[in-house]
């Protein structure tokens, strides 16, 4: 009988072994396709004037930007300056103050000068009622739109009904937008007709000199925490949305900054109410395209930036963590008839296993793990020797990892420009896998069994401008 | 017994433990070596290449004409500071002048291999140097390579190239037989490379005779291809005021359809505001004509106000805000139409006239005094 328990036990974690190989092989390989990808592009990607002639010959189509607040009172006004201050032939941008409690709406009507006005709008969706529409007097292109309290998607629909121009930008209100963000985006657009979606790339404000709503210095942050999740990020996006995008599969564009067509947001009925509408708008494109037959692409695209302030603090990090476990079990229930789905190609066959298989039960799997080595331990069943030498793999194949993601970074704009801050995030990143994964791992597992709460969490926010 | 030294055998896989973690530990190193030594060698060439830039600023600022800079073709950062030069607004270069540079023929052969390249920025780089330099001798070689590229950036960046060297009827026929093989690029760019032939065919050839040549396209070509629409949005765009009547007639064709007649009043109407099409389009059997013609129409005679007017009750949203917004830029005359909207039955334009006369009023708009200010904050939160 007992035998067959410990069968059972060293099954299972040989199981895990295999997933923990198969998950780091997996990313070894997207992070060494990404660079090779990030690279063959390099040559062009220097000189922002190229970019600026292309969208200017081309009569490219007007963004609007919708930005999406609640209580942002410390962050709001260097978010709104950074886009009115992007470099594009013709955009607007639309702040959607979602009820703040907070001095929100007040800081913006007094920067901005803002009186109101009203202006009939065609109803696209359902949302909490507009209590008031601003328009700022110094920047004619700036729409302060005040409503009842109704979450982010809710908002984000606001804005988009709002929106005047085709292409609907949607950023974070805690976020700094690089100047040429909007043009390097734009010019997807332009370059290919069948583009749906576009997202760039979100790197971690923290650390950073922020002057004028512009990142003047960019440094890596000096706490652990931090430059965890800067090399998370740079994993994340310079590595595993490169490649996804290129496989046909990306199932998700940041919520902190992405550009839509705004006839497909239209027709797909505009965000749902959910904590991952971010990646829950972006399958749902995919689905109304494959549905449809509408030939469509999505792309990323690592050079236009957005700049984000990442949690400073263990709890607000874990929430946010939470935060987006919840999301993703959401998103991929909702559009669960997509999974394995020969109707939607890729998307169906390999993005939806993957997301379900490595994000999902990710967590439970490494959790389980964690627990079955502890049940060895206190059986005696563990090798010391074989243990140890499986943590210093574990451990240097995570550093390994952070240090190609360092590597892949150092090729794009807006990088470190010092050494020690490229080391530093390296170094640092890779103390991920002593502690805070596991903590992370856990948080994400509850998150999993939460699927139904439908509470955001408040997240600790710095003025950027001293963000350094 | 420990059960698991009866599945893994601990002699066995301790050694192989070993050696992975000691080659991990061994690339981790290498690779974070590599790490410091393309960060020194990336801003190394960063700092070359802004060097080399400013020294030709500087020397095109004292009055250096661009083929007597020094430049060393094989020399990367040379080649990109020279490209920046070439781009800039600030610098004079008259196409076919760079052929007398000493370093013309080896820097367009470097550029040639460049555009061979697998490494696509590379190629992209490539053709747009091609283009700046005028290299049109090279339009052979740009028409293969456009055939045969696949990446997004590096086809339009050769496409462009190969617009800016378009200097008779035949090079304006190939760029469209060319967009036609490949059509995933956006309608947009398409509008803005016909505007880049246009402008360079211009360079070369008498008004006339680009007009005859951008008509002979016109006449062979599907009028509701795609491609045609882009054509006719660039003729606007490129003031080809000539082909006005040709435009009128495709709008008024039997068969012309909704795409088509928008992209003629859209073209009419950037090359005469005034002109009747543009009135009778505010007519039309579909509202997105219909919104066109409110959009470009600018005349102040009483038809034309009457035709405004009668847009603001439109059943059609952007029919009625064009409109709205066209009235508003008229001028006095647009403004007593939009005031008289004000009291009229219909609800949605007494709206849109409430919005335009605001618009139109907002920059002198006094900022709401702290007062209001506060009562409109209590009514946002009510």
């Amino acid at each position: 009988m007992l035998d067959a328990i410990a069968i059972v036990l060293l099954s299972f974690q040989l199981l895990v072994f295999i997933y923990f190989i198969a998950l780091n092989l997996g990313y070894t390989l997207v992070t060494s396709y990404a660079f090779r990808r990030i690279q063959s592009g390099m040559s062009a990607t220097g000189d922002l004037s190229v970019v600026h002639q292309r969208i200017s010959d081309a009569n490219a189509r007007p963004i609007s930007v919708v930005v999406p607040a609640f209580n942002e009172q410390a962050t709001i006004t260097s978010t709104v300056t950074s886009v009115l201050n992007a470099d594009y032939p013709e955009h607007e941008v639309i702040v959607v103050d979602d009820g703040s409690t907070d001095e929100t709406l007040a800081t913006l009507i007094d920067l901005y000068k803002a009186f109101p006005i009203e202006r009939p709008v065609k109803r696209l969706f359902d949302h909490q009622p507009v209590t008031t529409l601003y328009l700022s007097s110094i920047h004619p292109n700036l729409w302060i739109v005040a409503k009842k309290n109704g979450g982010k998607a809710d908002a984000l629909n606001t804005g988009i009904e709002y929106a005047r121009f085709p292409l609907v930008c949607a950023i974070d209100a805690d976020s700094i937008l690089e100047r040429d963000a909007l043009l390097r985006l734009g010019q997807q657009f332009v370059l290919d007709k069948r583009l749906v979606a576009a997202g760039g790339a979100v790197r971690v404000l923290n650390g950073c000199r922020v002057e004028n709503s512009e990142v003047r210095d960019i440094r890596a942050p000096s706490r652990l925490i931090e430059c965890v999740q800067v090399a998370e990020y740079m994993r994340g996006f310079f590595a595993g949305r490169v490649a996804w995008n290129s496989a046909r599969s990306l199932l998700i564009i940041s919520g902190a900054f992405g550009v839509f067509r705004k006839d497909l947001l239209e027709a797909i009925g505009g965000y749902r109410k959910t904590v991952g509408e971010d990646m829950d708008i972006v399958i749902r494109l995919h689905r109304h395209c494959c549905d449809h037959g509408i030939p469509y692409e999505l792309a990323f695209v690592p050079e236009p930036v957005c700049w984000t302030q990442v949690p400073t603090d263990m709890r607000s990090l874990l929430q946010q963590r939470n935060r987006w476990q919840r999301g993703l079990a959401d998103c991929l229930w909702h559009n669960r008839n997509m999974f394995l789905n020969p109707n939607y190609g890729k998307v169906g066959m390999v993005g939806f296993p993957y997301f379900f298989a490595f994000e999902l039960i990710g967590p439970l799997i490494e959790f389980l793990g964690y627990v079955g080595f502890v049940l060895f331990a206190l059986l005696g069943w563990v090798d010391t020797r074989i243990a140890l030498l499986f943590f210093v793999i574990a451990v240097l194949w995570g550093m390994w990892l952070n240090a190609a993601g360092v590597l892949i970074d150092n090729l794009v704009l807006h990088r470190y420009t010092r050494v020690r801050d490229a080391l530093r995030v390296a170094l640092y990143g890779s103390l991920e896998f002593i502690g805070f994964r596991q903590l992370v791992a856990v948080e994400r597992l509850i998150g999993t069994f939460q699927v139904s709460h439908g509470r955001w969490g408040a997240i600790r926010r710095h003025k950027v401008e001293s963000a350094a | 017994m420990n059960p698991l030294s009866r599945l893994i055998d601990p002699a066995l896989v301790a050694p192989v433990l070993q050696v992975t973690a000691v080659a991990m530990a061994l690339t981790l190193l290498l690779l974070v070596l590599l790490l410091v030594l393309q960060k020194i060698v990336l801003e190394r060439r960063h700092g070359e290449e802004q060097e080399a830039a400013d020294r030709y600023a500087r020397a095109l600022a004292e009055g250096t004409r661009v083929q007597d800079l020094a430049v060393e073709p094989q020399r990367l950062s040379q080649r990109r500071a020279l490209a920046r030069a070439l781009r800039s607004d600030a610098t004079d270069v008259v196409t076919g002048q760079l052929r007398g540079a000493p370093w013309y023929g080896e820097l367009v052969g470097r550029l040639q291999r460049d555009a061979q390249r697998n490494a696509w920025g590379e190629r992209v780089a490539a053709f747009e140097m091609l283009g700046y330099l005028g290299a049109a001798e090279l339009r052979p070689f740009l028409e293969e390579a456009a055939a045969r590229e696949n990446q997004p950036q590096a086809y339009a960046a050769c496409l462009t190239c190969l617009a800016k060297f378009v200097d008779g009827v035949s090079g304006l026929a190939t760029l469209w037989h060319q967009l036609q093989a490949k059509p995933p690029l956006s309608g947009s760019f398409n509008e803005g490379l016909f505007q880049i032939a246009i402008d360079a065919l211009s360079r070369h050839s008498s008004s006339e005779a680009v007009a005859e040549a951008v008509q002979r396209l016109l006449t062979d070509a599907n009028p509701n291809d795609p491609l045609t629409l882009d054509l006719i949005r660039a003729v606007g765009k490129s003031g080809l005021a000539s082909l006005m009547p040709q435009l009128v007639a495709l709008h008024a064709g039997p068969q012309a359809a909704k795409s088509l007649r928008i992209a003629c009043v859209r073209a009419v109407g950037l090359l005469q505001p005034d002109h009747p099409l543009l009135l009778s389009a505010l007519s039309d059997r579909d509202w997105e004509v219909q919104a066109s013609g409110a959009k470009y129409l600018r005349s102040s005679s009483p038809k034309v106000i009457i035709g405004l007017s009668a847009c603001l009750t439109s059943p059609a949203f952007y029919v009625r805000y064009n409109a709205a917004i066209t009235l508003a830029a008229l001028g006095q005359e647009g403004r007593v139409v939009l005031e008289r909207a004000l009291t009229c039955s219909d609800a949605f334009a007494r709206e849109i006239s409430r919005y335009a006369l605001r618009v139109l009023d907002s920059p002198a708009a006094d900022v709401a005094d702290s007062l209001d200010r506060a009562r409109l904050l209590e009514r946002a939160h009510a």
